[in-house]
């Protein structure tokens, strides 16, 4: 007895100790797992991964802007009626802010540390993450975004003149960063770079190439750009000789193809099934049997089933490309006048999901799941790959500044070197050359191509147009084209037989649900009344629609 | 600690020994009731032994030989138990008068107080083990379905295993789970509601108690009761005490139960076997496809099907799928306990296993429980005591249940098609290509019997709960109390994806283990003396230091090279990510409660406490909270009429402070995932906030206790208003601020409710009796001010469904966008639907034109538990009543935008005999956001207009308005009412644009009523008990879940409304949440030695 009630004397004893022994409760609260201070290298590979996916997301091949762009329509129900009929989504720009908010974090850092390299770098992504989400949405927060730490959550609406300007000055304070003279002392490490390995040089290229499209995007607005001190010529000017000179300079991130996340979006890892729903618009493949554009083959697959008055019997032949793929393509028989016979067969623009659904069945009688139609072309092979050799994410391509610095010769009070016409087929050829096709190479004669009337600058009546639309098909499922046909109203796309809103193709992108705050509502609404109604925006509806005119395109006639 | 364990049993043996060596005289009589009716059947136990006998049918009794000195126990159910002296006596004729209730019943209160009910001056709930063990349930808080006023507990799915939700007096946090603090003997417990990982949920933590072992279970539910445990009772507390040997009888006892009771799927959420898959319309099977509106079975059509190799057979329905997939579920429950009590200690023993077999193939669940719980009295003086608790709870395989993902098996068999017998399905590899190639009849889903089988979500949990204690008397006043307590467990998930799985083609595997404990050591030392005749004081002051520690690892190969190989070392290069982290907390606290009694008569309980958290910033670290509660017995004070026989009015009013969780208040980046062989490094839209200050949370609570009838009838009732003020709010601002979310201190959270109950025995007579149980609850919580600058705050958001609370709107509101209508007054088409030019209903899109369709609370909620005995029979219902609240069911959305439900064959009904337009015309309101037509003439489809609709069936439909065109720069309006300017439509699409976009459509009423248990018993008589040396036995039937009723009608369980939303469960929110309706029927057997 005694032993235990010593026993539990000592037990008392213990049981008091921690009493005595205090843990530091500021130490206890100290977050093991997460720094406080990174470099900003880390950073720069978030947001430049993320820019590049978001970026290709928007125009890419299961996005609306390719269905109003008629690169895509659908064949069946799914999506129909954003793709084919314009009744589209709202957008979100919670991807560019959150990439926003670090980009402010490297842009701090650099400042704090007198770093110009990632200082101009930051500036550059700063304008083009804005300039994306202004392109598209019209007036959005920027001078009072990004202020949650200093308690302003309800940041206002500011007018879309004023996001340019700042855009535009952004990319001009990173050109001065980036023509320092000892702007190769600073260094990003190359692995952290995904688009250029820390290259000052190129990034400079970039920064021009950015400042060129930004001036020719406000082209229409010059004048009013002047009156906010943004002189768009002496920015052409400046950038014409600055912007990239090959494709080797393009704005670009690779797909890694190892995660969902890293991968094509057509890929295995992505998605179980094949992209059977998208299927080549009519429009485009036309287009590309028309010109005899050898592109056409980078990007589609020949029609399983292509109808055929010369044989007798169905007849399965091998079909190859001129870049030596081959596939097994069967040729039926038919008389019936009405049927496409291409190997190459889009999908008209807006049918009605009935009727896309049995487009070119011809005398067909055998049943066929909607969205695996035999009869329609589809998407090239390396559109179901994770990775592929020439599917990278273009940011910005070395055809598109072609494309601008022709444009801007066009229209003249520039100072350009080259011509419209030598810029023109400069553009053309780096969006071969983008693709894989070399002149020489396969049976490809670039002049060839180029000759063709329908190709060629000087045979062309409306010298815009012919530009805007090779830039339309060198921009295959990117965004820019969208712009583009916006504010120039070329190529000149019609709807189709049926659409959500009036025969005409979107304009801009419904904001995202806005916060329900009073206070965030009282910005929202300025915003929205900014908006110019067109007579496609339902009546009793909110002009915050995708057929109100945002202030680019305001006054300027375009794109209607 | 094991040899003196031996030591404290190894006395009991001969203490039991002992007891039977004393024997003498003989004793007899005879007991009657009140009344003066013979009484049959009473026990008469001889007090601290095992030795007893019942009386007769004539209400005599004999006992053999007693010591003159003994103590006889006369009890009797409904009856006071009465303690005889024999006192030398042969004879001795008993009086027994009907038992009060409650009275001087003593509750278990906070810090494990033994206090006289009626001392109290706030409500406690309490739930006696038995009531918890009438039908077995595998989680111990589905047996308080129903039983505690003020309390609502919700399975959160239809499985066995699945979490269990439990809210006392409405949730009043709008961050956390709202669960209350468990505490088991003194130790706080783990518990929380979610419990999910990769789309399986893996049940509450508190499930791995042995409701077996429960001998009561209080529930502290105020401020006012809860206030001593400080921050962490602000959503209530839950004190389990587990039996301990020490409240037995002396001697050794041995009980022993078995439960086996089968789970049987009784109604299966229908859907219409009349059309196959596809959605371009009944001309067209289309077997890829998830919807239904597909070519028509069994009338003859013919088509290749999947598995027909290209040849066209007759298409026919399986009507069957459900039952041909579902099985009977099975659950074995065996417990046995050992318990000793004796003048120097006492112990139980016990030992439990569950094992479940799911309704859903290849799914389970068990838990292994082990428990000791001793005390001995070393000295006069000095008491220690000890628990151990161990547990382990796993599965082989919880299924899927999250319907966004398509590895859940109910999503998996609601969309397939009715042309398919999932019989052919069930060999689920393709033939020769095991393991690698799963047997589908469509890409868009898995195949159910796959999912089952391989791509498993398996867990295993285990758990040790122990407690060291002593308790020292310095004075016969004053008490020392020390305690030790750990509660401590680890949990191993670990999920597989097998090759060919939808979305995960090349197959993945996850683990992901966490370990979780926390420790609290507490010194207490308590007074307790009767001043002077009149005043009486109980005090105490105390000490604790809480320390919490949780780690997780978790590593995901997201591909698989070798299929079938399981391991993190199989991933594909670059494909396999990895997590680590840890985190701690530590609280001090002081605290202390005086209670002065006067007379008793009167009652003041005084209560504060201070606390020190670790995550909070250091100059707002300390916080400070009292309470007050006073209770007065009225009928002691007033001579009131003879049919109260007892009134109490009660009053409380507590604060409690609350801190937050760990690393709240400094901003960290976050590291990403890498992006090739490149590290991301990333700041997050979570925005910390280094001021924060501690939560506080102010209950103010009335009541009333009365005992009516000599008290046939008790009633307690409550209202209550809770103020939560700077509560902790992770609330989600615009991402253009530069953040989506950040950390503040709300202003206002206010919740108002009443609970009542009601505990009657409405007959009794000698064989036969009635008890019924009542408990009512209703909560309503405002948010009255949310913080400077902000007024609203949003949960979720699902398919055009706003689940939002606006500044002084109630918590569970939520919202969607009106349908665009023509605004234009001076037009004849005022009112009428604006539809888009396709002919689709469309969406006011205006943010400013947000409308309510609903709540999801309840208007109350009420439980009721009658029984019966009669005899040796018993029989004991638990019927659960939910009144009011809405629900926005996703999966209603889908069927109708599927074709799933016979309801979508045609639209809204119509006169084909009559021209539709002016059908229209005449009453429009009928019409308005319908879909019109039907999926062939049959059903009411309309003819196609030529040159559109090629090879289709007559099945043109159209949505109900008008259309805006433009002519000459003019807009003006043209009729879509079946005319000949409509925009025909397919019935899919019709019906699309009618539902989808528009959640009022497919908002129902939440209203409810479940017969939850029922349990039949017959007690074997004491007879036959002795002639098998048994105390006591008992067999009966129990059922589970055996009838429900709702209001709304849709074949959806109101109390599944419930999404799981990344750390937090949304109430209101169901998708696919469809599992089949089961209930269990069982039997057990109960024996004690």
């Amino acid at each position: 007895m005694k032993t235990i009630k010593i026993g539990a004397y000592i037990l008392i004893l213990a049981l008091l100790m921690p009493f005595v022994s205090c843990l530091d409760l500021d130490e206890v609260n100290e977050d093991p797992n997460n720094p406080v201070k990174v470099s900003s290298n880390y950073i720069l590979t978030y947001v430049l991964s993320k820019t590049a996916l978001y970026y290709k997301a928007l125009g890419n091949y299961n996005s609306q802007i390719a269905g109003a762009m008629q690169y895509i329509q659908v064949g069946t129900n799914e999506s129909s009626w954003k793709m084919n009929h314009y009744n589209w989504d709202k957008g979100s720009w919670d991807g560019y802010y959150d990439l926003l908010r670090n980009v402010k974090i490297i842009n701090e850092y650099a400042v704090e540390d007198g770093n110009p390299l990632f200082e101009a770098v930051s500036l550059i992504l700063r304008a083009s993450l804005y300039g994306i989400a202004t392109d598209i949405f019209g007036d959005i927060p920027y001078s009072e975004s990004l202020k949650a730490g200093e308690e302003l959550y309800f940041p206002k609406y500011d007018e879309q003149k004023n996001i340019y300007k700042g855009i535009l000055e952004d990319l001009n304070k990173a050109e001065s960063l980036l023509a320092l003279s000892n702007i190769t002392d600073y260094k990003i490490t190359v692995a952290s770079d995904l688009v250029y390995g820390g290259s000052a040089a190129k990034w400079r290229k970039y920064c021009n190439a950015l400042r060129l499209r930004y001036a020719m995007r406000l082209y229409d607005k010059k004048s009013e750009m002047t009156g906010l001190g943004i002189d768009l010529v002496s920015i052409v000017n400046d950038a014409a000789n600055k912007a990239f000179t090959s494709n080797d300079d393009n704005a670009n991130v690779d797909y890694i193809g190892t995660t969902a996340e890293n991968s094509h979006p057509g890929g295995k890892l992505n998605s179980s099934n094949p992209p059977y729903a998208s299927k080549p618009c009519k429009t485009m493949v036309d287009k590309l049997k028309s010109l005899n554009d050898p592109r056409l083959y980078r990007w589609l697959d020949p029609v399983q089933i292509k109808w055929d008055y010369t044989v007798t019997a169905k007849t399965d032949k091998t079909v190859t490309n001129i870049f030596g793929d081959t596939y097994t393509v069967t040729y039926m028989p038919t008389k019936n006048p009405n049927v496409d016979t291409s190997l190459y067969v889009g999908l008209p623009m807006g049918l009605a999901v009935q009727d896309a659904m049995t487009y070119n069945y011809g005398d067909n009688t055998t049943t066929y799941h909607s969205e695996r139609s035999p009869f329609i072309s589809y998407m090239n092979k390396r559109y179901r790959e994770n990775t592929d050799a020439l599917l990278q994410m273009d940011l910005m391509m070395y055809s598109e500044v072609e494309f601008l610095l022709s444009e801007a010769a066009l229209k003249g009070g520039f100072s350009i070197t080259g011509t419209a016409e030598s810029h023109y087929k400069k553009a053309i050829e780096a969006s071969m050359t983008r693709w894989g096709i070399t002149n020489g190479k396969n049976g490809f004669n670039f002049d060839s191509y180029y000759n063709n009337p329908l190709v060629s600058y000087s045979s062309a009546s409306n010298k815009l147009e012919r530009i805007m639309e090779q830039k339309w098909i060198a921009g295959w499922l990117d965004v820019e084209p969208w712009f583009d046909w916006r504010r120039t109203g070329y190529p000149a796309l019609k709807a189709g037989p049926v659409n959500s809103y009036g025969p005409a193709l979107p304009i801009r992108m419904e904001y995202p649900v806005p916060n329900s705050d009073e206070k965030y509502m009282v910005n929202y609404n300025e915003a929205v009344e900014r908006l110019q109604t067109t007579i496609y925006v339902p009546a009793g509806q909110t002009k915050d629609h995708s057929y109100s005119k945002i202030w680019v395109i305001q006054g300027t006639g375009k794109p209607y | 600690m094991k040899k003196r364990l031996l030591k404290m049993l190894l006395p009991c043996f001969f203490l039991l020994l002992a007891g039977s060596l004393y024997a003498q005289n003989p004793v007899s009589g005879v007991v009657r009731s009140s009344a003066g009716e013979l009484l049959p059947g009473v026990s008469i136990m001889v007090k601290g032994t095992t030795q007893g006998v019942i009386t007769n049918i004539d209400g005599q009794y004999t006992i053999r030989s007693v010591d003159p000195q003994a103590i006889l126990v006369f009890s009797f159910i409904g009856m006071e138990k009465q303690e005889i002296s024999v006192s030398g006596r042969n004879t001795i004729d008993v009086t027994m008068s009907p038992s009060s209730i409650g009275v001087d019943e003593v509750v278990v209160t906070a810090l494990g107080l033994k206090r006289e009910k009626k001392a109290l001056g706030y409500s406690v709930g309490e739930v006696k083990g038995d009531n918890l063990t009438e039908t077995t349930q595998s989680n111990v808080l589905n047996a308080l379905q129903g039983k505690v006023s003020g309390v609502k507990i919700n399975q959160m799915d239809g499985t066995t295993g699945s979490s269990v939700n439990m809210i006392i007096r409405g949730a009043t946090s709008l961050n956390n789970d709202n669960q209350p603090l468990f505490v088991i003997d003194g130790v706080p417990v783990k518990n929380q509601l979610n419990n999910y990982y990769n789309g399986a949920d893996f049940g509450n933590q508190i499930s791995d108690i042995n409701p077996d072992d429960i001998e009561s279970v209080s529930v502290l539910k105020g401020a006012s009761a809860a206030a001593l445990y400080g921050s962490r009772a602000g959503n209530g507390v839950v004190l389990i005490t587990t039996r301990s040997g020490s409240h037995g009888r002396k001697g050794i006892g041995v009980s022993l139960s078995t439960t086996n009771a089968f789970e049987i799927p009784y109604h299966y959420f229908p859907v219409q076997f009349t059309f196959g898959s596809g959605k371009a319309g009944a001309h067209k099977l289309e077997e890829p496809e998830n919807e239904a509106w597909g070519a028509q079975c069994d009338v003859g059509e013919m088509w290749a099907l999947w598995n027909s190799n290209g040849e066209k057979v007759p298409l026919v329905s399986y009507p069957n799928r459900f039952k041909d997939f579902f099985q009977t579920g099975f659950t074995t429950t065996n417990n046995i306990g050992v318990e000793g009590n004796y003048d120097k200690g006492f112990f139980r023993l016990s030992v439990g296993d569950m094992r479940n077999k799911g309704i859903i193939p290849n799914v389970d669940l068990n838990r292994s429980t082990i428990s000791l719980n001793s005390g001995y009295n070393v000295t006069k003086r000095l008491s220690v005591s000890a628990m151990f608790s161990w547990s382990e709870s796993g599965s082989g395989n919880r299924p899927n249940i999250d319907g966004d993902d398509r590895n859940d098996i109910v999503r998996s068999l609601t969309e397939m098609g009715a042309q398919v017998n999932i019989l052919d399905l069930k060999d689920y590899w393709i033939k020769g290509q095991e393991g690698i190639q799963q047997l589908k009849y469509k890409d868009k889903q898995n195949n159910a019997w796959f999912i089952a089988h391989e791509n498993t979500n398996a867990f295993k949990r285990e758990r040790l709960t122990t407690k060291v204690q002593f308790d020292y008397k310095i004075t016969d006043d004053l008490t020392l109390m020390g305690r030790f307590s750990r509660d401590g467990n680890l949990e191993n998930r670990e999920s597989k994806r097998a090759f060919s799985s939808y979305s995960e083609p090349l197959g993945n595997y996850s683990l992901h283990d966490i370990y979780r404990k926390e420790t609290n050591m507490e010194l207490n030392l308590a007074y307790k003396k009767d001043l002077n005749e009149k005043w009486s004081l109980d005090a105490f002051i105390a000490g604790n230091r809480m320390y919490s520690f949780s780690k997780e690892i978790s590593n995901k190969a997201s591909q698989l090279v070798i299929p079938d190989l399981y391991t993190i070392s199989n991933g594909v290069p670059g494909t396999v990510t990895y997590y680590s982290g840890w985190a701690q907390k530590a609280i001090y606290s002081v605290y202390g409660m005086a209670s002065f009694g006067y007379r008793q008569i009167a009652y003041l309980d005084l209560t504060a406490r201070n606390d020190w958290s670790s995550t909070l910033p250091s100059e707002n670290r300390s916080y400070f909270y009292p309470s007050a509660s006073l209770s007065v017995l009225v009928s002691e004070m007033f001579s009131l009429p003879q049919w109260i026989s007892f009134a109490k009015l009660r009053a409380g009013l507590a604060q409690v402070g609350n801190d937050t969780s760990p690393y709240s208040l400094n901003q960290n980046f976050s590291i990403s995932s890498d992006w090739g062989s490149s590290k991301r490094i990333y700041m997050s839209g979570g925005l910390q906030n280094p001021n924060l200050v501690p939560e506080k949370a102010t209950s103010l609570e009335f009541g009333a206790d009365l005992r009516l009838l000599k008290n046939r009838i008790g009633l307690e009732a409550t209202w209550y208003k809770v103020q939560n003020e700077n509560q902790v709010l992770s609330i989600s601002i615009p991402v253009e601020s530069g953040a989506t979310s950040k950390k503040i201190n709300t202003g206002l959270i206010e919740s108002k409710g009443w609970e009542i109950s009601l505990n009657t025995t409405p007959v009794i007579s000698r064989k036969f009796r009635w008890d019924m149980g009542i408990n009512f609850t209703r909560n309503r919580t405002w948010l009255v001010e949310l913080a400077e600058g902000m007024t609203y705050s949003q949960w979720n958001e699902t398919s055009g469904a706003y689940f939002r609370t606006y500044e002084g709107g109630m918590i569970g509101d939520f919202y969607c966008l009106p349908m665009l209508k023509v605004t234009d007054q001076t037009s004849p088409y005022y009112g009428y639907p604006l539809l888009n030019g396709n002919g689709q209903y469309q969406t006011d899109n205006d943010a400013n034109h947000i409308v309510k369709i609903g709540n999801a609370n309840p208007d109350f909620n009420l439980g009721i538990q009658p029984s019966f005995r009669y005899g040796s029979f018993s029989l004991y219902a638990n019927i659960d009543w939910n009144q009011g609240g809405k629900f926005y069911s996703n999966t209603m959305m889908f069927m109708q935008n599927n074709g799933m439900r016979d309801d979508t064959f045609s639209g809204i009904p119509y006169d084909s005999n009559r021209d539709i337009v002016e059908q229209i015309k005449e009453n429009p309101e009928y019409f308005f956001h319908e879909w019109v037509g039907g999926r062939n003439a049959e059903y009411g489809g309309f003819p196609w207009p030529s040159g559109s609709g090629a090879g289709r069936l007559q099945d043109a439909c159209f949505n109900v308005g008008v259309r805006e065109v433009v002519t000459n720069g003019q807009k003006s309006y043209v009729e879509n009412l079946g005319g000949t300017t409509t925009k025909w439509l397919s019935p899919f699409e019709a019906c699309r644009y009618a539902n989808r976009p528009f959640p009022y459509r497919n908002t129902y009423d939440a209203t409810f009523i479940k017969l939850r248990e029922v349990a039949l018993t017959y007690h074997v008589s004491k007879k036959i008990n002795q002639k098998f040396h048994l105390q006591n036995s008992s067999i009966s039937v129990i059922a589970t879940n055996m009838f429900e009723w709702t209001k709304a009608d849709v074949d959806i369980d109101p109390e599944r409304a419930y999404k799981p939303n990344g750390g937090a469960w949304n109430n209101g929110l169901e998708y696919y949440n469809t599992m089949p309706w089961t209930g269990t029927l069982g039997f057990k057997l109960n024996f004690e030695f």
